[in-house]
């Protein structure tokens, strides 16, 4: 009887043809040597498989598309908030002061109008004595 | 799959780790493997461009093969160091489950002693195997040999490692 070897490695991982396939098994079914040394590949061959899959190092793996656009997204809201703040505080410092309006040509009426809306809008009114009174 | 990732970091992801486990299981060294999936990595960034349609995997693990080859050559024309003493086991000792724990560790110490005596082709195929996982086709056309010389080289590998493992279990 002509004992199997590496085909019998072969058989372990599925990668016999069905003829060959069937060859193995119709000689394992009467042969005790054969049967021991598959148990040895088998053992060699699971002892391989059982070692722990490592994790790759942290240094080594680049950020998920998901968080690398949030940390994009979240850089350009705040260089726009930025931008934002920085023009609100120039136009603050930069905008010139309103002149004052002479109102001392209008009517008696409207001068009186005037003179009780003073002050909104930032505005300086400069009345008359008569309706300053 | 047969189709190229959009961009390297995507292989990262999806293949870093176990072209670190390849590496690592076939030099014993932590670092090691880091650079070479380093490497890997940045020949994969200056491949993709030219990528053809095809086995996407058969492409990446030749890069992994050809990275791995070169990095062994270029250590045979230089002094390496020793290994560093990466276990501390006095912190293994006393954490829960630790006999559990120090058994499985020294199991895979004494399993991975035992594939760094394999010669390099064997240990190669078998990782590539048990490991990693390819098919004897897909390790043919990353090593650039026949299938038959795959079918050889795991089946020798195995039949090496089980005669160490024996030695380590009776040692």
């Amino acid at each position: 009887m002509t004992h199997l070897d590496e085909l019998l490695s072969v058989y372990l991982d599925g990668e016999t043809t069905p003829a060959e396939s069937a060859r193995v098994q119709s000689h394992l079914s009467d042969c005790l040597k054969c049967r021991r040394r598959l148990m040895a590949f088998n053992e060699a061959r699971t002892a391989v498989r059982s070692l722990p899959t490592l994790e790759l190092p942290v240094a080594l793996v680049p950020a998920a598309p998901e968080i690398a656009r949030r940390r994009r997204r979240a850089t350009w809201l705040g260089a726009a908030a930025a931008a934002a703040a920085a023009f609100i505080a120039v136009a603050t410092f930069t905008a010139p002061t309103p002149e004052p309006i002479d109102i001392s040509d209008l009517s008696r009426q409207v001068r009186a109008r005037a003179a009780l809306d003073a002050g909104a809008g930032g505005l300086q009114v400069v009345l008359p004595s008569a309706v300053s009174e | 799959m047969n189709e190229a990732p959009l961009s390297w970091e995507e292989v990262a992801r999806t293949h870093g780790r176990k072209i670190y486990n390849y590496a690592y299981r076939l030099c014993g060294d932590p670092h090691d493997a880091a650079d070479l999936v380093q490497e890997v990595l940045l020949r994969v960034r200056k491949g993709l461009a030219d990528f053809q349609p095809g086995s996407f995997d058969g492409w990446l693990w030749r890069i992994t093969h050809n990275a791995f080859i070169d990095e062994m050559r270029r250590r045979q024309r230089r002094p390496t160091a020793p290994l560093p003493e990466s276990v501390d086991r006095w912190d293994i000792q006393s954490a829960p489950g630790a006999d559990e724990q120090l058994a499985a560790m020294r199991l895979g110490e004494e399993i991975q002693a035992a594939l760094m005596q394999l010669p390099y082709e064997f240990r190669e195929a078998v990782v590539m195997c048990d490991v990693v996982g390819l098919s004897y086709e897909e390790i043919a056309e990353a090593v650039a040999v026949p299938v038959g010389t795959v079918r050889s080289r795991i089946h020798r590998g195995r039949r090496l490692l089980r005669g160490a493992l024996s030695q380590e279990q009776v040692g």
